[in-house]
């Protein structure tokens, strides 16, 4: 019974149907106690607008008649119709993804080639009056110009 | 002759095939309607609404499906359109302020209205848990052909029946009890 009592308040404790499922599928649909606390369908059927009560659509019978001729049925799509539309999809699908593919190789290697610009730009030596000269490299940030500065040895 | 062969034969043949169908399960759609809406023209217009979208999607019909499955979630569906209708309806009226009008749409109100409102249950149950507990009761539907009519999980379905089950219990409960008071 006190089991029950606690199934109970965690059923409305936690209103997650997954859990409340869980809850009746493992304890209350197993429980004579709490069995007892469900209308069964002999219970339930009173309360229930019976057949007989239900008023007759015969006479809607003409007017759903009229509606249906006026209005023609939903035929269904040719399988041309489907494959013509399939095959536009995946070909969009198919461009798509190359085009991503495309544009991220690109810019792979735009980032390839700025990362490695020093590296790759070399100076064996410099002269000014055919005397060596010292020289610097400088790279501006976020650029890919290279400004080479040399001086004078004196 | 059962329903995919009726369904068949209306595919093939004349607008006049479908009133077989119509006539099989008219008194049926009305009865769920009804418990649905609990309002007689409503519970007409819906019905209607469901033949006619039944019969223009037939040929969307799988036939390894079960007709009546498909049918009364076709008119489940109606009937929330209905309801949400009604809402908006009445949301209006009230915002209005107009009373006049109210009291004499309650005044207006037909038996089922009534009687429902006699009985006092049925409009403390949500419209989910009304068709429950009709496709269980009168159709003898299990969770997993509930939740095929109303496009929800079997445990879904199942939580809205035991909820629907324990209100009408407690429901009887609380009548007995108050006969015995008397």
């Amino acid at each position: 019974m006190l089991r029950c009592k606690a199934i109970n308040f965690l059923f409305f404790i936690l209103p997650l149907k997954c859990w409340q499922d869980f809850l009746i599928s493992s304890h209350i649909q197993k429980c004579p106690s709490c069995q007892k606390k469900l209308a069964s369908i002999e219970e339930v059927k009173p309360f229930l607008i019976e057949e007989s009560e239900a008023g007759s659509i015969e006479g809607v019978w003409p007017e759903i008649k009229k509606k249906l001729n006026q209005e023609k049925r939903k035929k269904p799509r040719s399988l041309w119709f489907r494959l013509k539309w399939a095959f536009g999809i995946a070909s969009f699908l198919i461009a798509a993804a190359a085009g991503i593919w495309f544009y991220r190789t690109l810019a792979l290697d735009k980032t390839y080639l700025k990362e490695n610009l020093v590296e790759r730009f070399q100076i064996n030596y410099i002269r000014i009056e055919n005397k060596p000269a010292r020289a610097f490299l400088f790279q501006p940030h976020d650029s890919e110009m290279i400004v080479v500065w040399a001086e004078k040895n004196i | 002759m059962d329903d995919k062969q009726l369904i068949k034969n209306c595919l093939e043949g004349e607008v006049d095939e479908f009133r077989k169908i119509l006539d099989k399960y008219r008194w049926k759609a009305m009865s769920l309607a009804l418990n649905i809406l609990g309002n007689q023209e409503d519970a007409e217009d819906a019905c209607q609404d469901a033949f006619i979208n039944t019969y223009l999607n037939l040929g969307k019909f799988d036939f390894k499906k079960s007709f009546s499955n498909w049918f009364y979630s076709i008119l489940y569906n109606r009937c929330l359109d209905y309801l949400r209708k009604r809402r908006r309806f009445y949301k209006f009226f009230k915002m209005a302020k107009s009373d006049s009008f109210r009291s004499d749409n309650t005044n207006n109100s037909n038996s089922f209205e009534l009687r429902s409102v006699i009985k006092g249950t049925l409009k403390e149950l949500s419209p989910k848990e009304r068709t429950v507990l009709f496709l269980w009761a009168k159709e003898g539907y299990k969770s997993e052909e509930i939740a095929s009519v109303m496009k929800c999980s079997s445990s879904t379905a199942r939580v809205h029946l035991f909820k629907a089950r324990r209100k009408i219990k407690a429901k009887l409960e609380k009548e007995n009890a108050s006969m015995q008071g008397d």
